[in-house]
């Protein structure tokens, strides 16, 4: 069985490279894009199973980006872990399958995943 | 964007950094790769310096939210020298390169505190800037010499910029506008 696969959302590059890092050492097969496009690009020829999104990206809102997939039927196996710097309103939240307030450490990151990618 | 709304990016952007930095700690922890720490410690005062910069330039925003004072003509040359003096305070150095003397129109207690966060957004890591000045029809160009910018660092220029009166260009540097005096 091929290890799941995660795409990490944020324009900070400090988290994508500790991310792919962590994330990668956990045995998930991990890329990194830094804004909305860049995921739109990476997603047309990568599938993931898992993304990790910032909520605020340069070019767009991370809640904005995961509504948008959750309404398309090809994304329906897609789960979502968002990162937000600050609490979301339930409607927000509800975007996501596992929501972490930063400053959120490792162990939490991969404990979402792994949840998110369970239900 | 509201004061109130600037201050609240503000903290965002710094959550965001203390997420990173947490990330990172609680990384290596289970880190054995020597080589990797060592990407990551480098990252990470990286980091440690923008959270710096953008600690510097708050004073600067709230000064300028609460001076309700009218710009008057300022002594360019003498605050660029003044901003580079402060610079160096923060381990900045600013090397001023400015042409004839020239007055301005800011809040002189407002650029004060502007000028010395744009410089040191402008050094980055390499803790150096050279301010170069001309005069364009009735504004005055100041622009600083940049290395790499981290993706956040124009948006808090275009705001430390609109603070002072100024107006940000559009430029690979750090450059911006103010106003000549009459």
């Amino acid at each position: 069985m091929s290890a799941p696969r995660v795409l990490v959302v944020d324009d900070a590059e400090l988290t994508r490279t500790t991310l792919i890092a962590v994330l990668a050492r956990s045995g998930f097969d991990v890329r990194a894009a830094s804004s909305v496009a860049d995921t739109q690009g990476v997603m047309q020829s990568w599938m993931p199973d898992c993304l990790v999104l910032d909520r605020r990206l340069a070019d767009g809102d991370g809640v904005e980006l995961a509504r948008e997939l959750r309404a398309q039927p090809s994304f329906a196996a897609l789960r979502i872990v968002l990162m937000s710097g600050d609490p979301l309103s339930d409607e927000a939240a509800a975007a996501a399958d596992r929501v972490l307030l930063k400053p959120a450490g490792a162990r939490a990151v991969i404990d979402a995943v792994t949840a998110a990618l369970a239900n | 964007m509201t004061d109130v709304e600037a201050f609240a990016e503000f903290a965002h952007d710094l959550r965001g950094a203390m997420g990173s930095l947490r990330l990172v700690m609680s990384s290596l922890v289970d880190e054995d790769d020597a080589e990797q720490r060592r990407v990551f410690l480098t990252m990470a005062e990286d980091e440690v310096q923008r959270v710096a910069v953008t600690a510097t330039a708050l004073p600067a925003l709230g000064a300028a939210a609460s001076d309700q004072s009218t710009p008057v003509a300022v002594d360019l040359s003498a605050a660029l020298a003044d901003a580079a003096a402060g610079a160096l305070r923060y381990g900045v150095r600013a090397t001023v390169q400015s042409g004839e003397p020239t007055q301005v129109l800011s809040r002189p207690d407002v650029l004060a505190l502007v000028l010395p966060a744009v410089f040191q957004l402008a050094a980055g890591t390499s803790g150096a800037t050279v301010v170069v000045t001309e005069t364009i029809n009735h504004s005055v160009a100041i622009t600083c010499r940049t290395g790499a910018l981290w993706p956040q660092a124009r948006h808090l220029f275009a705001r430390l910029v609109l603070a002072a009166n100024g107006t940000a260009a559009d430029s690979d540097e750090l450059r911006f506008l103010l106003p000549e005096a009459p």
